[in-house]
């Protein structure tokens, strides 16, 4: 099929939680003609692979202002999309294994507090009665907030897109972009390997790739690619319920309504590059710190095991703010291994940006001129 | 009733019904909503009887749906097999 010829207020490039959040956000706010481009199937990119883990407790306001405000979303989303997204509000334990440790998750519970953030400190007991399969050795303390949740990525990407095509917008997969028609400062023309199309507003919501569609306009995004490896394991009963999650030793892990265990953990010597296949250091490394911090699971079985990336900047923040160099161009990319979670809030200030309203949170910390002037202090909460 | 994924209990059914809502069609995309193929198995009793299905309902022929890739590990593995503990087959 091609598609030539046919003019979009906005073309969002990327069929991620993000671009499809822009686009659900963008026709709810009354905004008409929008078509996201996705050049593989739905839930190809990070969002299809994650953890589906969402959490507010931050060690930064930048990221706690964006999940904060994305979990109010989330929590009137599954009635809004009427569909079932799995969001549970089961909670998120972070463990803290040294006094230095224990002392950053302190002031991180610190900021929370002074957004209006209900987390708590615990002791490694309080913690064991949340997750009784916690082995409480070695822990110093943990932090804990019930309204930190989880939700089915896949379920969420179905349930956007289904929406947006009620409202009146298009989801066109295995359609990629290669190129761009310019003319003066602005993008006249996407080209797709379907045929080109006409735009007003352009959206870069293409995450792991979002350099390289930088570079096709001519603009440098400081985004890498980082394999990111996760498991899951066979169902079992209900053992806890809360994601389990230790900065320090770089693992996550919770347990899904079905029942199977997800998991995964960074590998430290990772490089930046489209690196897609499992590597044998991850079941080893994942498994070991498993038995480590909860022994019982020890038993389990893994299922299968899988990569994604994580589309990291240098403060391991994201960039939502227009493009340095075209005019009709606006950047959301760059979310560091937690695009998922702050996508809702996310996709709301991009479409208020499409529709030419003011953003209805301040976008200068999340702008590319950042790294230019060196202003940038890395976020200390991130996982893997 | 016909249950057609033995490992996660999904009908027929289910799967078409699901086909239809969100105008799936690819294997890739049913498997992550109703995780089919996902199982202790690995997809192996499941995934050709899937594929028969999709294309009957997309009128596709069998050979141009889109098929998962097969995830290690090819079977299943105690974790604790990863990290070569022995007590705990006790
Ligand atoms: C193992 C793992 C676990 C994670 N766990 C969590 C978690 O628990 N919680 C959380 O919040 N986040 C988690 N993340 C991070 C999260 O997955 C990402 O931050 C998020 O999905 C980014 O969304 P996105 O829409 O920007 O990108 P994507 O979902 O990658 O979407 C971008 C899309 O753009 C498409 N695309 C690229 N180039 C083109 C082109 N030229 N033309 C057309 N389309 C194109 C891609 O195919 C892709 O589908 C995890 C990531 C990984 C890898
Ligand atoms: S029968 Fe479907 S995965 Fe085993």
């Amino acid at each position: 099929m091609l598609i030539s010829n046919e003019k979009y207020d906005v073309i969002i490039i990327g069929a991620g939680s993000i671009g499809l959040m822009t686009a659900y956000h963008f026709l709810k706010m009354g905004g008409k003609s929008v078509i996201v481009l996705e050049k593989g199937y739905l839930g190809c990119g990070s969002t299809g692979r994650c953890g589906g883990g969402i959490r507010e407790q931050w060690g930064s306001p930048e990221n706690i202002i964006l999940a904060k405000k994305s979990i109010d979303i989330w929590e009137k989303l599954p009635k809004e999309l009427e569909d079932d997204l799995e969001f549970h509000q089961g909670g998120y334990l972070i463990l803290a294994f040294s006094e230095e440790e224990a002392e950053t998750l302190k002031q991180n519970v610190h900021l929370q507090h002074k957004f209006g953030i209900n987390s708590k400190i615990l002791t490694p007991e309080e913690a064991k009665e949340i997750v009784p399969i916690l082995n409480t050795s070695g822990i110093v303390l943990a932090t804990y907030n019930k309204r930190d949740a989880k939700a089915s990525p896949f379920r969420t990407l179905f349930a956007l897109k289904k929406k947006i095509e009620e409202m009146g917008g298009k989801v066109l997969t295995h359609t990629e972009v290669i190129g761009f028609k310019v003319k003066g400062k602005e993008v006249k023309e996407v080209i797709t390997t379907r045929g080109s199309l006409k735009a007003n507003l352009v959206v870069n919501a293409t995450g792991a790739w979002s350099k390289i569609i930088g570079k096709m306009l001519g603009e440098n995004l400081p985004v890498e690619p980082y394999r990111h490896e996760i498991m899951v394991t066979e169902r079992l009963s209900h053992l806890f319920d809360p994601m389990v999650i230790s900065f320090s030793k770089g693992i996550y892990f919770q347990q899904m309504p079905r029942g199977e265990i997800i998991g995964g953990i960074g590998n430290p010597e990772e490089k930046p590059g489209f690196f897609i296949q499992p590597t044998s250091w991850f079941p080893y490394h994942f498994a070991k710190t498993l038995i480590e911090i909860a022994p019982a699971l020890r038993h389990v079985r893994m299922l299968r095991h899988w990569t994604g990336y994580y589309e990291v900047t240098p403060d391991a923040k994201p960039i939502i703010d227009y493009s340095e160099v075209i005019n009709n161009v606006i950047h959301a990319t760059g979310f560091s291994g937690h695009g998922f979670m702050v996508s809702p809030m996310v996709g709301k200030i991009v479409a208020e940006m499409l529709l030419g309203k003011s953003p209805s949170i301040d976008i200068e910390p999340y702008s590319i001129r950042r790294f230019r002037e060196g202003r940038i202090v890395r976020e200390t909460g991130v996982v893997g | 009733m016909k249950i057609v994924c033995r490992c996660y209990d999904i009908t027929e059914e289910e799967i078409i019904e699901t086909i239809k809502k969100y105008n799936i069609t690819s294997l890739e995309e049913l498997k992550r909503i109703l995780n089919v193929g996902m199982g202790e198995c690995q997809g192996r009793t499941c995934i050709p009887i899937i594929i028969s299905i999709m294309s009957r309902i997309l009128g596709k022929s069998p050979d141009d749906i889109e098929v998962p890739k097969p995830r290690p590990p090819a079977f299943t593995v105690r974790l604790g097999d990863f990290i070569g503990d022995e007590d705990a087959h006790k």
